[in-house]
């Protein structure tokens, strides 16, 4: 017979994929995809754009890359339509990689270069500002509780946690800037949602892409549980 | 002429001159050392010129190639720069080396890196510009979209008059206004009755008026065809050269109607029917015949050097440069259209001239690959590491692909490979690297 679970499909929803498009990172989801797949699962990936509907809950994965600076003042305006069910799938401890504009996005505002702020989720207590005329660029490596990751960063805006008790970074710069120039450390963990700065994408480190799968496949395994415990009683 | 500039002028001249003929080189240098002698130099040397400058992220060298060779049907002696040669130097140094036509008509048709456009309309106002388009291009090096077309703007804002010719389907150029004469060009084959959206992965898909995202009639590829905004009604504007119709495409040539005319180009690709339809639009621009167009476009492939068959072994070698996912993807398409089995090889760098990201892999699609057709994989180059990942992931079957570290034993893999028919796609230096190896091995001449 076979598992009813294993035959539900794994959805992902990929935030505004035709906005935050722009830096590679759809090689994440290429590459969950492909370790998913592997094991025997269907995927289905899911664009959540502009006046779309969204409930997160409904999903065993997000994603949210990285844009062009006019595209993300756009999905900024939008995405506030969907703050409250998406900090529920953050608190709940379900998984989420947020990458660059995405990453900034969590936090509480970002200020553009020419002074701009721009409101974020405010899911995260971060920030961010940019500097135009120090963009961070080049290839980065840093110590994750995944291990070693190497990818690359290309970013003008330099994050900043306004609550360190609550936050915790992704890694601990070995090369590159990481999060900001001053801090030493790439990227957030918070519970199962990671922020980073890491093009490349960094999901070609595996060691990284595996752990994610894995929480992927127990998050699909709550939830069509859940479902089918729904739909028996 | 100014003493300065007639000693900037006979010094560049000269080391022109002395590179060229004993180092076989010289591409900008003597444009550096006028330029240092006198930095209003190209003001001097183009003095009396209709100056064409050719700009864009994709398709700049072949739709300058292919516009000298439209307006060759009733001009001589048109100045033009070398590909690679793009920027302000590599231009002082074209006019320094060109041979002055006595009699007739000062032409030049201008290649311009798109940082360099307002250095250059600094010293040159321009009789006309040509847009390609705009695409992602090494983000590292250039940055996004939007700052690419800005600093395309302030070199026409210095020269109101000039006509800008420009790619029509491109929202990008439709969304600043200009006080220039403008004629458009683009596609247009179908009615408007259908109504969708760009591929999710395709760059520069927001309304410039509203931001909400464009709708399309017909699409090309990319983000490229009949846009329009279902919110605000901002659309394509009228277009002054259409391709109505498009009656063959293969990997090595294309055959389409411009207006009512047939034109073959013996290159694939729908991106090289847009630059076709450039060169077509200056022709007439210039008051060109179409039917002398339609004979400059048939008459030569040597200027289609980007995608160039060698013959290696038993191997027929079709080598392709790429560096954006835009470019990658057309490429990729280009590979549909194949109807022989094939193999196919990439070789990947990131050195300065590639790009030193290499993220951008991920946003081709070598998922939609003609993998039945392929029955043979190379993945080379400085970064075959992530190339090799990039096609796995892509399901390329693992015991068909074959993973090289360095160059030379590339060409060893390609020859192991099981087809007659082998494409090679490469990144600029990989490329260069490439044509080192084939030329030890005495199956090219060394540079070209």
């Amino acid at each position: 017979m076979t598992d009813p679970v294993k035959a539900a499909p794994i959805k992902i929803a990929y935030l505004y994929e035709d906005l935050m498009n722009t830096y590679g990172d759809s090689g994440d989801v290429k590459i969950l995809r492909y370790l998913l797949e592997k094991q025997g699962y269907q995927v289905t990936v899911t664009n959540i754009s502009l006046t779309d509907d969204f409930d997160a809950e409904t999903y065993d994965f997000l994603f949210f890359g990285g844009g062009q600076d006019f595209e993300q003042t756009v999905v900024a305006k939008d995405l506030l339509r969907h703050k409250a069910t998406l900090a529920h799938y953050i608190e709940t401890g379900k998984p989420m990689l947020a990458i660059c504009g995405g990453y900034q996005l969590l936090g509480d505002y970002y200020k553009t270069a020419e002074g701009t702020v721009i409101k974020g989720l405010g899911i995260l207590p971060l920030h961010t500002v940019f500097k135009a005329d120090s963009r961070m660029i080049g290839d980065t490596e840093f110590d994750t509780a995944f291990g070693k990751v190497r990818a690359f960063e290309n970013h003008s805006g330099r994050t900043y946690f306004d609550d360190p008790d609550k936050l915790k970074p992704l890694g601990k710069v070995i090369q590159g800037y990481g999060n900001n120039p001053e801090d030493g450390v790439e990227g957030l963990h918070y519970k199962n949602t990671i922020g980073s700065y890491a093009h490349g994408p960094i999901l070609k480190n595996q060691n990284m892409a595996t752990a994610i799968s894995k929480l992927i496949v127990k998050n699909h395994q709550e939830r069509i549980t859940k479902q089918l415990t729904k739909t028996s009683i | 002429m100014s003493t300065k500039s007639a000693l900037a002028t006979i010094t560049g001249k000269s080391s022109y001159w002395f590179l060229h003929n004993f180092l076989k080189g010289g591409s900008s240098f003597p444009g550096k050392v006028a330029e240092r002698i006198d930095p209003d130099i190209l003001k001097t040397l183009a003095n009396g010129y209709d100056v064409v400058i050719v700009t864009g992220t994709n398709g700049k060298t072949l739709t300058t190639a292919l516009i000298v060779k439209v307006l060759q049907q009733k001009y001589d002696g048109i100045l033009t720069n070398p590909t690679g040669s793009n920027m302000t130097q590599g231009i002082v140094t074209a006019f320094l080396a060109h041979k002055k036509n006595k009699n007739g008509k000062k032409l030049a048709i201008l290649e311009v890196d798109e940082a360099n456009v307002a250095p250059i309309c600094r010293y040159i106002k321009p009789k006309a510009f040509v847009l390609t388009n705009i695409f992602r291009d090494q983000m590292d090096r250039y940055g996004e979209i939007y700052t690419t077309y800005a600093k395309i703007l302030d070199g026409i804002k210095l020269a109101p008059e000039a006509t800008v010719i420009a790619n029509g389907d491109a929202a990008i150029f439709a969304s600043k206004p200009l006080p220039n004469p403008t004629i458009y060009y683009g596609f247009s084959t179908e009615d408007d009755h259908l109504d969708f959206k760009a591929n999710v992965n395709t760059d520069g898909v927001l309304c410039p008026v509203c931001n909400h995202i464009l709708h399309y009639h017909e699409l090309s590829y990319a983000n490229l065809g009949n846009y329009f905004c279902p919110n605000c009604g901002f659309h394509r504007p009228e277009l002054a050269q259409k391709v109505t119709q498009i009656l063959e495409k293969t990997p090595k040539h294309s055959k389409f109607m411009i207006n009512e005319q047939t034109f073959t180009i013996n290159i694939g690709g729908t991106y090289n029917i847009y630059n076709a339809l450039a060169a077509y639009t200056v022709g007439r621009f210039f008051d060109i015949d179409p039917v002398k167009i339609a004979q400059a476009f048939a008459y030569d492939e040597k200027v289609f050097g980007r995608q160039e068959v060698i013959s290696m072994a038993d191997k027929e070698l079709t080598l392709i440069l790429v560096k954006n996912p835009v470019g990658l993807n057309e490429v990729l398409n280009l590979l549909n259209n194949e109807t022989d089995d094939f193999s196919l090889a990439v070789l990947l760098n990131a050195n300065y001239a590639d790009g030193i990201d290499t993220s951008w892999i991920w946003d081709g699609d070598f998922e939609h690959l003609p993998f039945d057709k392929i029955k043979g994989y190379v993945a080379g180059g400085e970064r075959s590491d992530d190339i090799a990942f990039r096609l796995q992931v892509a399901n390329v079957p693992e015991d068909k692909l074959n993973h090289i570290q360095g160059m030379a034993p590339v060409l060893d893999a390609i020859k192991d490979l099981p087809t007659k028919k082998v494409y090679v796609l490469a990144t600029y230096t990989a490329m260069l690297q490439l044509r080192k190896a084939l030329a030890s091995a005495n199956l090219i001449k060394e540079g070209f």
